[in-house]
């Protein structure tokens, strides 16, 4: 909780995490998008959302390897030769670059954010600005699902391993166990949900009506200037590619 | 907050079977209403009912009437009406929006809108009647089950609800915290809370509750006071239980009425 990303308005860490996707959709060589990723990976690591870079680059390395493989093994005329033997699609390997690097920007900044992520807080500073209530809730709730829905696959993992299911090993290993694992999961995330209407019902989530401030997330000077430096940024970056 | 129930038929989606049955009841603050029966009797089903939330939450089908302080509960938001729900479920009752125990207990009166000062006294007030301010710091998703049970009751306690409605209250909980939680409803109901119950654990029950209702097919099929029907041979044809001194009372041979309590049991065998 001691990390500058924790201690920032949470307002803060999600304008400057939707900045970054911004101009990861904006930038278009390889040389922008690629220094792109390198200023959100020194951004993560240096307010302290280092978990989140890491799980963004564990989450686009099979997607990177699938690049690879369809763009610069399989792609367009002219090739080039590789350096270890045979040819590679200079026009692919170009194309790969700048995708790759713009899935790593969007995988690292949102993952980053929700590592940062405080709902308490967030919804704290919603009611504190009068935002719809329903708005900020369903940020906070799409981001608790994925926890949830990691937490209930864990324990089915869990279960089957303990009635005998082989879940890890081989990758042919672990495919076998697919059907076995996400079956019961779709099964039990549905029956969650409705106990969990239930239970925001009961809890006032539904309630129309203003709600109570309790600690309202200080916004300091620095956090508006990053929110309209995040701004600017995406309005230049814009405006320089219309321009180009 | 009183609840007249009249002529109440309840049936899930799908369901050819009526979960609640014609089901007729007067229920009155200041009292501890108990809940039973066989698995699929309708308790869980009844309070659900009682607190408004079906079919308007898990769809099916309502005939009759609930009315709480004048008002039809299926046309209210509950915890707004004084209504508090606990469900049976306690890891999937977690709010979601709580980094800490503290402000998982602030969620109900954050919500209902009460002043700041009050949420934060109310919030520390619900911690230390639960016992569990060692917790205030924790990640709420983390706890234990009965350390989440309590979190759940203290968040309940913390909105001050005229009503609770709850379901196997303490069924995740140890002795200790089921004998505290059981004082702190027993009290709350003296202060003039209307405090309903849904719950098989004989023995727990006995100690807190006025009123016992017994669920047959989603009917009722006895109400009366606890001890006397406790200690009856009615309750256990219904299958719905009884205390244990009462059960190991009845397979000693011991015929109705029966010792309900392990003190009780013991002073017959004696004078026997």
């Amino acid at each position: 909780m001691n990390s500058l990303a924790s201690r920032a308005h949470p307002f803060t860490t999600g304008a400057v995490g939707l900045a970054l996707i911004a101009l990861a959709l904006v930038l278009e060589t390889n040389r922008e998008t690629v220094a792109l990723y390198g200023l959100t990976v020194v951004i993560a690591l240096g307010t302290g959302a280092g978990a989140g870079a890491r799980r963004g680059l564990i989450a686009v390395i099979p997607i990177w390897i699938l690049l690879f493989l369809l763009q610069v093994i399989l792609g367009d005329a002219p090739r080039v030769a590789a350096p270890w033997g045979g040819t590679l699609s200079e026009p692919g390997l170009i194309r790969a670059i700048s995708q790759g690097s713009r899935f790593a920007v969007i995988a690292t900044a949102s993952l980053a954010f929700a590592a940062a992520f405080d709902p308490h807080r967030f919804l704290q500073a919603a009611i504190a600005r009068r935002w719809s209530f329903g708005a900020a809730f369903l940020v906070v709730a799409t981001l608790d699902a994925a926890d949830r829905l990691g937490e209930q696959a864990r324990r089915l993992r869990e279960a089957q391993r303990t009635r005998g299911v082989r879940v890890t090993g081989s990758l042919g290993t672990r495919a076998r166990a697919m059907p076995a694992l996400i079956f019961p999961l779709l099964l039990a995330s549905l029956t969650e949900a409705d106990d969990r209407a239930l239970a925001l019902e009961t809890r006032g989530m539904m309630i129309q009506g203003p709600r109570t401030v309790i600690d309202p997330p200080r916004d300091s000077a620095i956090d508006r200037i990053v929110r309209w430096g995040a701004l600017a940024c995406v309005i230049a970056a814009i405006l320089w590619r219309v321009r180009h | 907050m009183q609840f007249l129930v009249r002529g109440l038929r309840i049936r899930y989606p799908v369901q050819q079977r009526w979960a609640v049955n014609g089901v007729d009841l007067e229920i009155v603050p200041g009292q501890v209403t108990w809940l039973t029966g066989a698995l699929g009797s309708g308790t869980s089903t009844l309070l659900l009912a009682l607190a408004g939330l079906i079919p308007r939450l898990t769809g099916g089908e309502r005939e009759g009437s609930v009315v709480a302080a004048d008002l039809d509960v299926s046309t209210l938001s509950p915890l707004s009406h004084g209504i508090g729900y606990l469900g049976p479920s306690p890891e999937l009752q977690i709010s979601g929006i709580a980094k800490t125990v503290r402000d998982e207990v602030a969620v109900g009166p954050m919500n209902l809108g009460r002043s700041r000062e009050q949420i934060l006294h109310a919030t520390d007030d619900a911690l230390r009647r639960l016992g569990i301010e060692h917790l205030a710091g924790r990640d709420p998703g983390a706890l234990s089950g009965g350390e989440t049970q309590r979190v759940l009751i203290a968040s309940l306690f913390a909105a001050a609800p005229r009503a609770l409605l709850l379901d196997e209250p303490f069924s995740a909980l140890d002795r200790a915290s089921s004998a505290l939680v059981q004082d702190l409803l027993r009290q709350v109901a003296s202060e003039g809370a209307t405090v309903v119950i849904a719950c098989d654990d004989a023995d727990a029950m006995l100690e807190i509750a006025d009123r016992l209702i017994v669920l047959r097919d989603g009917q009722v099929a006895l109400d009366g006071q606890p001890r006397e029907l406790l200690a009856g041979d009615a309750i256990l044809a219904l299958g719905a239980g009884t205390t244990d001194a009462a059960t190991l009372a009845q397979r000693s041979g011991y015929a109705a009425p029966r010792p309900v309590t392990r003190a009780e049991l013991l002073a017959r065998i004696s004078h026997d």
